[in-house]
């Protein structure tokens, strides 16, 4: 076959590839996380502060001070 | 004939889980058997994860592979469209993640998108192609090498897990005794060498 034919074969296939993949990583970055799954996060033992579970200055949650 | 084919065919996936495990035999996927094996949920999140990507990818790099690369004589191709096809699943599975099991999202970090790089992932699906297996091999390759990785990164959190309330020397808590348990594993997993051979 052809080199150019090669070559054009080749860029289509990367082309179609690269727009599907543009394409879902543009879906990805505009689906948000749902509502109340961070709060989840906070609610275990983790700082109520900065919401990190290994924080230096752990700041215990409400529920835990009781 | 067809008993044959499939005894081979479930060969292939004990092959690939434990003889041949990509893991602790190729040493592939380190960096993410390592990051994310200190809890169970995590390890076992990223797993399934890994699971769901390597047979996918096996399933559509092989056809892509066969029908359109090899006929267009594009063969040279083959890695940059594994490694695109693999970074579209990855981002697909991460829209899912994010979506239904945010917790597990939040948990599995920068090791969720890390994916893309995982060698375990792409270094299937090339030796599907170079190896030149049929489809049927392929898919059992890429089963029984997704299963292996579940496995030890599960079992290797567990034990990590243990790891926490053992009386470790201090010099050796945290990492080192990590990377010292996943050598005990891998020869461990030499035991299997040589079981099956296909």
């Amino acid at each position: 076959m052809d080199i150019f034919l090669r070559v054009l074969f080749s860029i289509i296939v990367f082309a179609v590839l690269f727009v599907l993949f543009v394409i879902l990583y543009r879906v990805n970055k505009k689906t948000k996380i749902p509502k109340g799954a961070r709060e989840l996060e906070r609610n275990e033992f983790s700082c109520s502060h900065c919401g990190h579970a290994e924080c230096k200055f752990f700041i215990p949650n409400k529920e835990e001070k009781k | 004939m067809q008993t044959s084919a499939a005894v081979t065919f479930i060969l292939a996936i004990i092959s690939g889980m434990l003889v041949d495990n990509v893991l602790l035999s190729r040493f592939y996927g380190c960096c993410s058997f390592i990051g994310v094996s200190k809890k169970v949920e995590s390890a076992l999140g990223m797993g399934i994860a890994v699971v769901f990507v390597i047979i996918f990818a096996s399933l559509i790099c092989w056809p892509i592979y066969k029908f359109i690369l090899v006929p267009l004589e594009i063969p040279f191709m083959d890695t940059i469209t594994y490694i695109l096809v693999i970074a579209s699943l990855v981002q697909f599975i991460a829209i899912v993640i994010k979506k239904y099991l945010p917790k597990l999202y939040n948990s599995l970090g920068i090791y969720l998108p890390l994916i893309t790089t995982n060698c375990a992932v792409l270094g299937v699906v090339q030796a599907n192609t170079d190896m030149e297996y049929s489809f049927m091999l392929s898919m059992a390759n890429a089963i029984g090498t997704a299963l292996g990785f579940l496995l030890v990164i599960v079992v290797f959190a567990c034990i990590r897990n243990r790891l926490e309330s053992a009386n470790v020397p201090k010099c050796l808590k945290g990492t080192p005794i990590a990377l010292i348990t996943a050598s005990l594993m891998s020869i461990a997993f030499l035991g299997f060498l040589g079981m099956i051979s296909i």
